[in-house]
């Protein structure tokens, strides 16, 4: 949907109509909630995030300029979101153990090496990388922005998202389990 | 085009954002540099990997049309606690003071107008005085209060101001 199509959208969502509400959540709601799951690890935090992210930009919807896209804009609210939910959650819960436990559980080579399991272990290590290697990752790969999006997306400059992109990109070979050759130029092998 | 050069503006190239001029300088160097041609294809290979695997990763997390509804709904209805949280805890808090305020104005200004009127009538009392009348000197103080208040995001912040003031004058007395 272009910028002028969501215009009326717009209009209607700062009415609070009930039914625009429901358009905008059917429009980007799917999108959202898997962008959200990639950037948080799980689907029942990432249902929350999206919840909140459609309350916070109904609530601030009139700082909203069309400069971007709507769901471009929703989506740099959820990646706020995200950011402050995981610096909770790392405030309140921390167990060492715990940590070691899952460490050492995410490192076991995975049983069956088809499709599925690939994209599981890679939504895991995805979950071990840094908070601003993650989101470059899911920006470039899932939401297929451009660097100078991205760049503005994440307020740094163009620079800093490549570096950022090469760090993410090595960290991934580093953490993704070599049986599962999917950085070689074979790619994965998949079950027939 | 050196490799280094192109190595930098990888993105670039691939998003399709250079100018004319370094995009004919990219495929020029490709067209010779078999090192960058792999980069290239590597690159391509890892987007096409990566989003794939992203996909199939997520592709089984969607919101029905039950859970879009549920959703909307949960939504409306958390701006609307949030504005009625907002309204009650806005007004009961100013009611109190509000009509403090006014009874102490009304009183105020009763009184004001009372004392002035009492405090006046002996500039003429000489023309009504008969003999055994008398005038008894009266000093009157009181209050005047003010209350003032703002918002200052979720919070209002008031203050209650008390300036006092007197008057002097005479309280008739007839026989």
């Amino acid at each position: 949907m272009g910028m002028d199509q969501e215009a009326p959208l717009v209009a209607d969502l700062k009415r609070r109509d009930l039914a625009a509400v429901e358009a905008l959540i059917a429009t980007h709601g799917t999108r959202l909630l898997r962008s959200a799951t990639l950037l948080c690890g799980n689907e029942t935090n990432a249902q929350d995030l999206v919840q909140d992210t459609f309350v916070e930009a109904l609530r601030s919807l009139h700082r909203f300029r069309g400069r971007s896209s709507l769901y471009t804009w929703l989506h740099s609210i959820l990646l706020n979101l995200t950011r402050h939910s995981r610096r909770d959650s790392q405030r309140v819960v921390y167990d060492n153990d715990l940590a070691a436990r899952e460490s050492s559980a995410s490192e076991e080579p995975p049983c069956a090496l088809d499709l599925e399991s690939a994209a599981t272990e890679l939504t895991r290590a995805l979950q071990r990388l840094s908070e601003p290697h993650r989101e470059v990752l899911v920006l470039r790969y899932f939401e297929h922005m451009k660097i100078p999006e991205m760049a503005r997306h994440l307020g740094v400059s163009a620079g800093t998202v490549k570096s950022r992109l090469h760090y993410a990109i090595r960290d991934m070979q580093k953490l993704f389990p070599a049986e599962m050759n999917l950085f070689s130029a074979g790619g994965t092998k998949e079950k027939v | 085009m050196k490799c280094e050069h192109l190595q930098e503006n990888l993105y670039d190239y691939l998003d399709d954002t250079l100018s004319p001029p370094e995009k004919a300088a990219a495929e020029e160097h490709l067209l010779a540099c078999e090192f960058c041609r792999q980069t290239v294809q590597r690159e391509l290979q890892l987007a096409r990997t990566l989003s794939d695997r992203f996909s199939q990763a997520v592709e089984s997390v969607a919101l029905d049309a039950n859970a879009q509804r549920g959703l909307a709904i949960a939504v409306q209805r958390s701006l609307q606690t949030s504005q009625q949280r907002f309204s009650f805890a806005f007004w009961p808090r100013l009611a109190m003071p509000i009509a403090a305020a006014a009874v102490l104005l009304l009183a105020t200004i009763w009184l004001g107008h009372h004392v002035v009127s009492q405090s006046s009538s002996p500039s003429n009392a000489p023309s009504s005085l008969v003999v055994g009348d008398r005038v008894v000197p009266i000093h009157v103080s009181f209050s005047v209060t003010q209350y003032t208040f703002h918002k200052d995001g979720l919070l209002v912040v008031d203050a209650l101001t008390r300036d006092t003031r007197s008057a002097d004058g005479g309280l008739l007395v007839k026989k």
